[in-house]
C-alpha cells in the first residue's frame, strides 16, 4: 500500500513536471504598446528601415513613414501610377533613395513622400526587390531551378552579378509552384549582413558585404509541407521576418502556433524566437497577438507591427 | 490545346496531393490557375495560347506570392 502510494505521487510529480517544462519552453514575451495604429489591415507588400526610421509599402498603394523615436506617421498615396499597376517590394539603399517595383517589369524610385520620380523599364519579369547598400537585389522570375536566387546591381544598370549562395530549388510540382516556393524574402541590412529566405524553410542565409554567405539552419520553427504552404488561405510560415541586431543577435518571427484561446485563424507571427551568431536558439517566446513585422531590433529587444497596426516593443 | 491542358492537370495534381485540411482551405489562387489554364486552353493561335498560359503562371506567382510574402 505504501509503495503504491509512493509511485502514486512519483507519477503526478512527474505529470506536473511535464507540464511545467511545456510551460516553460515557450514563455511569453514581455509586450508594451508603443504607439499607433500607424497602418490599417492592408497588406504590406515591402518595408525597410533605419535605427530611428521605417517605412512601409502597403497592397493599398500607399507609402507609410513611421519615426520610431517619436512615434509619428504619414501615409501617403503613390503616385503617379499606370491603371492597374501597384508597387511590390521596398528597398532603401545607402544613398537614402527608396525603390520598388511597379508591376512586373518596371523598377521605380520614390520619394520619401510617395511620389514616383523615376521609371526604369526591365526587360525580364521580377518578383522580388532589396536593398543591399549601395545596390539593389533583385528576384527574377524562373521556372528552371536551380539558378541563383538573387541578382545584384545598381538600379538601372542592366549589368548584374548573382549574390549569396542561394540557389533555386526543384520541387516534384508544377512549375508555377516551384516559382513560388523559390520566392526569397529579405530582412534589412545590419552592418552590411543581410538574412534572406525560401518560404518553406526554418532556416536563413546570412550575407555580407563581399557577397559571401553561410545558411543557419534554425531550431524552434514550426514548418509545413510545400503543399499546404502553397494551398493554405493563411499559410504558416516558419520564418516571416527576420532581423540581425548590432551584437549579431538574429530575432525571428515566425508563424507559430495561435494560443488555444484563439477563436479564428488571425494571420501573423505568434512566435517571436532570438538566436545568436551561430543559430543557437537563446529564447523562444509565445506573442499575446500576432505581429506582422519587425521594425528594429536591439540586442535584448525589438519592436514589431501587430496585426492591429500598433508598434509594439517586445523583450525576453 | 492539347499543352494547356496537359499543365493544367499536372497543376491540378499538384493540389490533389495535399492534405484535406489544406484543401479545405484553398479557394484562391490555385483554383484561379486551374480556370485561367482553361481559359487560356481555348484560344485558338498557338503563340496567343502560350502568352495566355505564361500569363495563367505569373498571376498565381504573384497570387502566392502575397500569401508567402506578405506582411
Amino acid at each position: 500500500m505504501r509503495c503504491s502510494n509512493t509511485w502514486r505521487m512519483v507519477a503526478i510529480a512527474a505529470l506536473l513536471s511535464i507540464d511545467g517544462c511545456a510551460r516553460q519552453t515557450t514563455p511569453p514575451a514581455r509586450w508594451r504598446v508603443r504607439f499607433g495604429p500607424i497602418v490599417g489591415p492592408t497588406v504590406i507588400v515591402g518595408h525597410v528601415n533605419t535605427r530611428s526610421e521605417a517605412w512601409l509599402m502597403t497592397g493599398a498603394d500607399s507609402l507609410v513613414h513611421v519615426n520610431l523615436e517619436d512615434g509619428r506617421s504619414t501615409t501617403t498615396k503613390l503616385e503617379p501610377l499606370a491603371l492597374g499597376e501597384h508597387p511590390w517590394g521596398l528597398a532603401l539603399l545607402a544613398d537614402g533613395t527608396l525603390w520598388t517595383l511597379l508591376g512586373r517589369s518596371v523598377l521605380g524610385q520614390v520619394s520619401p513622400q510617395g511620389r514616383v520620380l523615376r521609371r526604369i523599364p526591365l526587360t525580364r519579369v521580377h518578383v522580388g526587390l532589396f536593398g543591399g547598400g549601395r545596390q539593389l537585389l533583385y528576384q527574377v522570375i524562373n521556372f528552371d531551378p536551380p539558378v541563383e536566387a538573387l541578382l545584384a546591381g545598381p538600379p538601372g544598370e542592366a549589368e548584374r552579378r548573382p549574390w549569396s549562395g542561394m540557389r533555386t530549388r526543384a520541387f516534384p510540382l508544377a512549375r508555377a509552384a516551384v516559382a513560388a516556393l523559390n520566392f526569397v524574402s529579405c530582412g534589412q541590412a545590419t552592418e552590411g549582413t543581410i538574412p534572406c529566405w525560401f518560404p518553406d524553410q526554418a532556416a536563413v542565409t546570412l550575407t555580407d558585404r563581399s557577397g559571401a554567405s553561410r545558411e543557419l539552419r534554425l531550431e524552434g520553427l514550426p514548418t509545413v509541407a510545400p503543399e499546404v504552404l502553397l494551398t493554405s488561405e493563411n499559410p504558416r510560415r516558419p520564418v516571416r521576418d527576420a532581423l540581425l541586431s548590432q551584437g549579431g543577435f538574429l530575432w525571428v518571427l515566425g508563424s507559430g502556433t495561435p494560443p488555444r484561446t484563439e477563436p479564428t485563424e488571425r494571420p501573423g507571427g505568434w512566435l517571436l524566437n532570438r538566436y545568436d551568431s551561430r543559430g543557437v536558439m537563446l529564447h523562444r517566446m509565445q506573442l499575446p497577438e500576432p505581429a506582422r513585422l519587425l521594425l528594429s531590433a536591439t540586442d535584448d529587444g525589438c519592436l514589431m507591427l501587430s496585426t492591429t497596426g500598433y508598434v509594439i516593443e517586445v523583450h525576453p | 490545346m492539347g499543352k494547356w491542358i496537359v499543365l493544367g492537370a499536372l497543376a491540378l495534381s499538384a493540389v490533389a496531393v495535399t492534405p484535406q485540411p489544406a484543401r479545405a482551405m484553398e479557394e484562391g489562387c490555385t483554383t484561379t490557375l486551374g480556370h485561367c489554364y482553361e481559359a487560356a486552353a481555348r484560344i485558338d493561335s498557338f503563340w496567343w495560347r502560350l502568352a495566355a498560359g505564361l500569363d495563367c503562371e505569373l498571376d498565381y506567382a504573384e497570387c502566392v506570392r502575397i500569401k508567402v510574402m506578405g506582411s
